[in-house]
């Protein structure tokens, strides 16, 4: 591709990506949103949390993964200990990367 | 000046800024990924740069790279993107009634900044109704993540070096996001919300542009509706 080619690209993916991002704030004092659409974005952050959580670490390769030998997996269900009991992100983190090298240095 | 700097560390932007830094770490990590990642697929580190201020997505950066890598047109890459990013919509829609009161600048500056990790901080800080100046709090969270994943890209692309796979970076972001998570369940239909979604995004992890995820999330938000009926 022509490095203009790839400069228009990029551009035009920033305006869309921002028309995205901009949509409904741009539109908040023309638009209300109905009592039942404010229910559902209610039900937004644990969902889309849970979304980019999970297919990360339990599809390796483009497989599902859901073995012992799936350390992606398994520190991060002890992390979810962790974050569940403390809701502490730093200690999340911690937790679940010392628990992937740990996994590595003895069964890698 | 002494009482101007305490006051600025009680204003709003700083308690925005605090908020995001358990964040900056995978943040970071996450930049430096998509740095080298373009630098890898032949992109000067400038280039590199450049793309990041402009994109401002690391999901649809890393995705762009690869299309270009395998030479698809720019029409496909900016499809990618759309779909790749529609979950914008709903952080936009999420958001929106705590910046109505902005003016159009401050609209743009908000829109601009929006990322994942600013959605999440400052929506669960204002449902909890801790916040001073909403759009302050945000601006402090949202413009230093940014700045965070400006920087982590600009490393990546200048050391380019090889992370090797056994140091688990991929691993930073849904840890963090994982942390997140339990603090957004606070009823039993969010917990179903969090965990159909969940299912459904590894059951559909085939479909391409990431749409298992968009999936994921929009059957969470049924669930959860459907149960808390």
């Amino acid at each position: 591709m022509e490095p203009k080619d790839f400069w228009f690209t990029i551009v035009g993916a920033g305006l869309i990506t921002l028309v995205l991002r901009l949509s409904f704030i741009a539109l908040s004092d023309v638009l209300k949103l109905p009592p039942l659409a404010q229910r559902a974005l209610h039900f937004v952050p644990p969902a889309i949390l849970s979304a980019l959580v999970w297919p990360t670490v339990v599809i390796r390769h483009g497989q599902l993964d859901l073995s012992v030998h799936n350390f992606y997996l398994i520190a991060t269900l002890i992390a979810a200990i962790v974050a569940w009991r403390t809701r502490n992100i730093f200690l999340t983190l911690l937790v679940g990367m010392a628990a992937f090298w740990l996994l590595q240095y003895w069964w890698g | 000046m002494m009482t101007q700097n305490n006051n600025w560390l009680m204003s709003d932007y700083f308690a925005g800024i605090k908020a995001g830094t358990p964040i900056w770490l995978s943040m970071f990590a996450f930049g430096i990924v998509a740095g080298i990642l373009g630098v890898k697929l032949g992109l000067s580190p400038l280039d590199s740069a450049s793309m990041s201020l402009i994109m401002y997505t690391g999901s649809g950066q890393v995705a762009t790279l690869q299309l270009f890598h395998e030479a698809s047109p720019p029409l496909i890459i900016l499809v990618t993107v759309l779909v790749v990013n529609l979950r914008f919509v709903m952080y936009s829609a999420s958001l929106a009634p705590h910046f109505e009161p902005l003016n159009k600048r401050q609209k743009l500056i908000a829109g601009y900044l929006l990322s994942d990790q600013a959605f999440i901080v400052s929506l669960l800080r204002y449902q909890r109704g801790e916040v001073g100046s909403k759009y302050r709090f945000y601006l402090g969270a949202a413009l230093s993540l940014w700045a965070i994943w400006q920087l982590g890209t600009l490393v990546g692309a200048f050391t380019g070096a090889q992370i090797p796979a056994s140091w688990g970076m991929e691993l930073a972001a849904p840890l963090t996001f994982l942390a997140l998570m339990f603090s957004a369940l606070r009823d039993k239909p969010g917990v179903a919300a969090a965990a159909v979604s969940g299912v459904v995004a590894v059951s559909a992890a085939a479909l391409p542009w990431h749409l298992n995820m968009l999936l994921g999330a929009l059957a969470g938000v049924v669930t959860g509706m459907v149960l808390s009926r």
